[in-house]
């Protein structure tokens, strides 16, 4: 008996500090690899109710992001607006890195709570409306600058950022950066490419469009094959026309002739 | 590695002590000093009351508690190592087995913790099951074992590796009469197949009928031990069992008896024992299903 | 046979052991309720995404992961829990004991036995939600080609790679093999309190307050290290340095959100885990082995 509990003395000797060890590599790893979380302060426990809590402390925490989503989607469906901002802003406290709950949730903003406020027959007036609609509109670009502070490495809120300018402040120029940063990201879909294109036209900005559909047109057409080539040479047919590009100069194959563009499967 | 210190002993201990502490200042003594010695091939009845210190016993020598003081050994072989029980097959008292195996899964299981495999494995469960008489029974569950099936599938276990010694825990416990002869008759027959013995039992008659030599136990102390015939027999008396004498010729022989300086002590018809009554009236009954 | 033979400890003793006590556990009527459920659950991830607007994938993905998580932890706890308690009280150890069988091969036979139950309980809970994704990928294949919910400006092509992308994600089975391995460290915990402890209520009742404390040990590892307050540091110095970091093994999170995890840091978590349990089944060892039974 008494071997046995010197054995296990000396055993925790040892292990203890390798423990310590072990579990200091495994967390400093998993820090570089942004895994993991807010912490849970207190705050946050009671802001989730005593089971959400529980669940999470349980390492379930996806699951619990999941149902907090579910209730801001029925605050949505009851257009209690502020109980949709709350459960969106808990949802991204518990989960940072998902992409979703940030774009998602700007739209909610943006979109969903700006409008019903500026249709919100309990405000005594238009102004009163136009107000509360500007603030959701705002408090939706907020939100997104944090979800790119938190996701500085995906193309997609820096595309949406980009989107909700051009939607809701029709600030073209402006949203040009933010498309520009997400077309620079090699996952990023096809028409982020186009759309920085698209926005130079809009913000008048012809001859930076032009610019933008030669640079895409030099690529090699081969390793795109998703990229709508023959669009791309008819925007950019359209820009030398507008621009008055000599025929000599001019480097997208005419409206008359497609043959020459790469053939989509 | 292990001196073999006497080689005809099949069990021997020294000053065997074990002490339970019931509460941090109190302790019990469950054996006191224990020496004794089964010898090879003997089947020897450790006997007495309940708490007396047997089931302490059998534990110190399978290894399942450490001694406070002294040592078993086990054919020369001290009891902590664990090659001691290679040649020790027990038989626990009301067999406790899985209920989910069948017979035969319980001896194959027991087989395989005495590292056997294969054919020989599946002869020897075979062999054993047959042996115990329960072939009938292998397929089912032990779930559904009676308390005498348990106790032969238990015995079957314990043999599984073909052990020297046998250290069978009232091994009658619960069975009826005719298993319980039954178990008798196969510990005489394992007796002369050359193991060794060691049987507990509370069942007197029994152990007077099988044992060589018995020990009494109370409060943890061997209080009386010998050969059973030696220690049963009243030298100073004498007795006859007569058939076909008259009263007369009887009283006649009473008489001489007086004459010759004797003293009838009892006289008689022998009653049977209800044993002998049961198993004959039993027996018959089965001749009758047998003849319909 | 003869008796001054030696012994040594025998693998095939020890898996003579764990095979009879997965048969044990799967003839037990919890184990079949707890599998049962888990199934129930996990193919009710499909019917519960009916009514939400969430990320499909997303949603099913954490769904069945923590019903994986949660039914293994439920399995693993209650099994392990029974394991020896059960023995000694039905007495069922004194004959196994009885022949040459180490003590430590009947330990680790146990704990073998129950982790290998495991490994196919989660393989099988692992075919299903396979069987799951490949459901919603099939449906959300055909919305795509449907052209339903396509954003402005994806192509088809685009949205089938995006959905298949998203879906065939085969660092899932990282995830499901670090909580196989959370729950070998759950299991160990188990048959550690079981050797001194008979009750198997108090065991299930341990073992989830380690297995809830554990996922607390980071964070109390940050604040052992910041925080100079005496106060705190008692409680926070059993987390931090007896109970097992179980949160190091979720990556579960972070792989439904496309982060990706190097196989170094699952296999760094996993050493942490053979360290933990081994240490574990050492100390219980040498309970067990001074036990009186």
């Amino acid at each position: 008996m008494k071997k046995a509990f010197l054995s296990i003395l000396l055993i925790l000797a040892a292990a203890i500090p390798a423990k310590w060890h072990l579990e200091g590599g495994i967390q400093k790893k998993r820090q570089e690899l942004k895994l993991g979380g807010t912490a849970i302060s207190t705050e946050l426990r009671s802001k989730l109710g005593q089971n959400l809590a529980v669940a999470l402390l349980s390492g379930f925490r996806g699951i619990v992001a999941d149902f907090i989503w579910l209730r801001a989607h029925s605050a949505w469906e009851k257009e209690i607006w502020y109980k949709l901002k709350e459960g969106i802003e808990l949802a991204v406290i518990l989960q940072p890195h998902c992409i979703s709950f940030w774009d998602i949730g700007s739209w909610h903003m943006a979109w969903n709570a700006s409008y019903g406020e500026s249709v919100n027959p309990k405000y005594p007036s238009d102004a009163y409306r136009l107000k509360a609609q500007r603030d959701w509109i705002e408090a939706g670009r907020r939100f997104l600058e944090d979800g790119i502070r938190n996701n500085p490495d995906s193309y997609d809120l820096y595309f949406k950022m980009g989107w909700l300018i051009d939607q809701k402040f029709k600030d073209f120029n402006a949203a040009i950066p933010y498309l520009l940063k997400a077309s620079t990201y090699p996952e990023a879909p096809t028409f982020v490419v186009r759309m920085v294109g698209h926005e130079y036209v809009k913000a008048g900005r012809h001859q930076e469009a032009y610019e933008w559909w030669k640079k895409l047109w030099a690529e090699d057409h081969e390793k795109q094959p998703q990229q709508l080539w023959h669009k791309i040479a008819q925007w950019g047919a359209e820009a030398e026309e507008k621009l008055g590009i000599p025929a000599a100069q001019r480097i997208f194959p005419s409206r008359h002739k497609p043959a020459t563009t790469q053939p989509r499967k | 590695m292990d001196m073999v210190s006497s080689t005809s002993s099949a069990i021997e201990t020294r000053n065997l002590s074990k002490h339970f502490r019931v509460s941090l200042r109190r302790k019990v003594i469950g054996l006191d000093k224990l020496n004794f010695v089964v010898r090879e091939n003997e089947v020897y009845g450790l006997l007495g009351p309940n708490g007396s210190g047997k089931s302490t016993t059998i534990k110190l020598i399978l290894g399942l508690y450490q001694p406070t003081e002294g040592e078993a050994r086990l054919f020369g072989m001290n009891v902590e190592s664990v090659s001691s029980r290679v040649s020790v097959g027990f038989l626990p008292e009301n067999p406790y087995f899985y209920k989910y195996l069948s017979g035969e899964e319980t001896v194959r299981f027991f087989g395989r913790l005495c590292g056997m495999r294969g054919r020989a494995l599946e002869d020897k469960v075979s062999e054993l099951i047959a042996m115990v008489g329960l072939e009938r029974h292998r397929h089912r569950r032990l779930g559904g074992y009676s308390k005498g099936m348990l106790q032969r599938i238990g015995l079957a276990q314990a043999m599984v590796q073909d052990p020297k010694l046998l250290l069978l825990d009232e091994p009658t416990a619960g069975v009826d009469p005719i298993g319980s002869i039954e178990i008798r008759d196969m510990i005489l027959k394992l007796k002369k197949m050359g193991k060794t013995i060691l049987l507990c039992s509370h069942l007197l008659d029994q152990v007077q009928d099988v044992c060589d030599r018995i020990g009494i136990l109370q409060y943890g102390k061997m209080i009386l031990e010998g050969d059973v015939k030696e220690l049963l027999t009243r030298k100073d008396q004498y007795q006859y069992v007569i058939e076909g004498l008259s009263q007369e010729a009887r009283s006649q022989i009473g008489r001489q008896i007086g004459d010759k300086g004797g003293r009838i002590l009892r006289e008689g018809s022998p009653q049977t024992t209800l044993e002998q009554l049961f198993l004959q009236t039993v027996r018959q009954g089965d001749n009758r299903q047998e003849g319909i | 046979m003869s008796g001054s033979q030696r012994h040594f400890f025998s693998f095939y003793r020890l898996w003579t052991i764990a095979a009879n006590t997965m048969t044990e556990i799967v003839r037990q009527k919890f184990f079949y309720i707890l599998l049962l459920f888990g199934v129930i659950v996990l193919i009710l991830s499909l019917f519960l995404l009916e009514f939400s607007h969430l990320d499909r994938v997303k949603f099913i993905k954490d769904f069945n992961l923590a019903a994986i998580a949660f039914f293994g932890a439920l399995i693993t706890i209650v099994g392990t829990a029974e394991l020896l308690p059960l023995e000694l009280e039905n007495r069922t150890i004194y004959p196994i004991l009885a022949k040459p069988v180490f003590r430590l091969e009947f330990l680790l036979g146990k704990f073998t036995g129950m982790i290998s139950l495991l490994l196919l309980t989660l393989l099988l809970m692992s075919v299903i939600f396979a069987a799951l994704l490949f459901y919603t990928e099939t449906q959300l294949l055909a919305d795509a080609m449907a052209g339903r919910g396509l954003a402005e400006g994806v192509t088809v092509d685009e949205a089938v790679r995006q959905v298949k992308a998203q879906v065939r994600d085969a660092q899932l089975f990282k995830a499901i093999l670090l909580i196989y391995f959370k729950l070998v460290i759950v299991c160990a915990v188990g048959i550690l309190i079981a050797t001194f402890a008979t009750s198997v209520v108090f065991n299930v009742i341990c073992t989830s307050i380690i297995y809830i404390c554990g996922h607390l040990v980071t964070t109390a590892r940050a604040e052992w290290m910041s925080n100079q307050t005496v106060s705190s540091k008692p409680m926070l110095g059993i987390l931090v340095f007896f109970i097992p970091d179980l949160d190091a093994f979720n990556i579960a999170d972070a792989l439904v959100l496309g982060q990706s995890v190097s196989w170094e840091l699952v296999f760094q978590t996993i050493r942490y885990g053979f360290f933990y349990t081994g240490v574990i089944l050492l100390v219980a060892h040498f309970i067990f082995d001074s036990k009186e039974i």
